[in-house]
């Protein structure tokens, strides 16, 4: 588990953080990136996805209260990909199933051959088969390292519902993921 | 807690893992485990799912983060200068000093004039010399839709310099879409109105007794709506929502005959 990011808890204090605009970007861009990227699957759509949350951090900077630095960021990367999932769910592109247990069959374009040279691509498809809801509780829980609590602060949702959308993704990608999975019975949490 | 007892220990397996249950609730799931052996195996494939997710590595974007952060106005801005240098390419010496005069003021800041556009809605004189058009003259624009739902049809076109109003009408209300090419400068636009975060983005809000108006960023045209004030502000940011996001790359050579033409009449 040593690849776990924990990248919240790591960086809850940021007394010490760079806070103008450039500071963030430059120390914490990649850390956003990652998070987009996990959210959307495709560099191209991470890209404008950071682009846009970086924009938004310009704006929000000055009422920023510091504390939770990447907590802040996270949030807004991750509302950031769903306004832009909500977006295109209105002017349809490609619609992305609420139901986490359908998956959607296509082709793989040109991004995604890019992405297959040096990622492991099988777990992000399946995570691209979630619904954003879902795909967000997930990814803040398992990539991100966020606790229930600030996962439901940072997508405004009750505890609860955080609960039950992280089962639910979960249980959808180990059907997905079943052939990929090492079972270790009895192991520690 | 009462509730999430009265669950299915299998729905609280992530949460057992995540060691996000109560201590009820543990209890519960551990006195489930020790009797079941299926729910025991079911938690073991959690648990390896688990693990994949957590072992992906960190992802490093494929250009250079710099080339993302350049600076707060840059994010805005996608990059199509290829595009448009290819563009260039294709006409002549004469429309190249032309054009590339154009491509300077369509990346510029950019701030409507809010209270002139606002008497343009309200059908009165103002100095921006808006001039008649007809729906076929401007059918290369993507942002001049036939109407923008709840019964708001086109009724008429106006164009001035690089300005263009759609007006919308049902008949009893008005609402006039007004957009240019540019990069709205954010900082410029007048301080009796505030900035406010809508699903597509950042948006600015203004009213005065009769009118109500909205500036924002589409793609590469700065957009601004009014309304009829007793209509409410939700319809200015209704109607906003229905402007798609234009890219002046793709109906960059559309915009070749008239926007020359308006750029040379300015000198």
């Amino acid at each position: 588990m040593a690849r776990r990011l924990r990248l919240v808890q790591a960086t809850s204090n940021d007394s010490e953080d760079d806070l103008s605009w450039e500071g963030i970007a430059r120390d914490h861009g990649q850390f956003m990136y990652t998070v987009a990227y996990r959210l959307c699957g495709r560099h191209s759509e991470a890209e404008d996805l950071v682009q846009t949350a970086l924009v938004r951090v310009e704006r929000g900077l000055e009422t920023y209260q510091p504390g939770n630095l990447r907590g802040w960021l996270t949030r807004i990367t991750t509302n950031v990909f769903l306004d832009e999932t909500r977006r295109k769910k209105r002017r349809p592109v490609q619609a992305l199933p609420d139901d986490p247990d359908r998956v959607i069959a296509g082709a793989p374009g040109a991004d995604v051959a890019l992405d297959e040279a040096d990622l492991p691509t099988y777990i992000q498809d399946a995570i691209r088969t979630l619904g954003p809801d879902y795909r967000a509780a997930i990814v803040l829980c398992d990539v991100v390292g966020m606790t229930y609590p600030e996962i439901a602060e940072a997508l405004d949702i009750p505890v609860g519902t955080v609960r039950s959308r992280i089962h639910r993704a979960r249980s959808s990608l180990r059907d997905l993921l079943a052939p990929h999975l090492v079972v270790d019975d009895g192991g520690a949490q | 807690m009462t509730g999430h007892t009265e669950q299915n220990p299998a729905e609280l397996l992530s949460a057992y893992l995540d060691a996000e249950l109560s201590h009820d609730e543990r209890a519960i799931v551990d006195a489930s485990l020790s009797a079941d052996a299926t729910l025991r195996a079911e938690l073991d494939q959690l648990r390896a799912t688990r693990a994949l997710l957590r072992g992906l590595p960190d992802v490093a974007p494929k250009k250079a983060l710099t080339e993302l952060v350049v600076s707060p106005a840059a994010p805005q801005r996608r990059p199509r200068s290829s595009k448009l240098a290819m563009a260039v390419a294709g006409v002549a010496a004469v429309w190249l000093v032309v054009l590339t005069i154009g491509v300077s003021i369509g990346s510029l800041p950019v701030v409507p004039d809010v209270d002139q556009l606002a008497v343009q809605h309200a059908g009165a004189a103002t100095n921006m010399d808006f001039v008649p058009m007809t729906a076929d003259q401007m059918a290369d624009d993507p942002a001049v839709m036939p109407d923008i739902g709840d019964g708001m049809n086109q009724a008429a076109i106006f164009q001035a310099d690089d300005v263009v109003q759609v007006l919308y009408s049902d008949g009893s209300h008005d609402v006039s879409v007004f957009h240019q090419p540019g990069t709205l400068d954010w900082d410029a636009l007048p301080e009796d109105g505030e900035t406010v975060m809508m699903d597509d983005g950042p948006v600015w809000m203004g009213s005065t007794n009769d009118v109500e108006v909205l500036v924002t960023q589409r793609g590469d045209l700065v957009v601004t709506v009014v309304a009829d004030a007793d209509m409410g502000p939700k319809a200015a940011m209704s109607t906003s929502e229905m402007i798609p996001e234009v890219d002046m790359g793709k109906d960059f050579m559309g915009r070749l005959g008239d926007a020359p033409k308006n750029i040379l009449d300015r000198f």
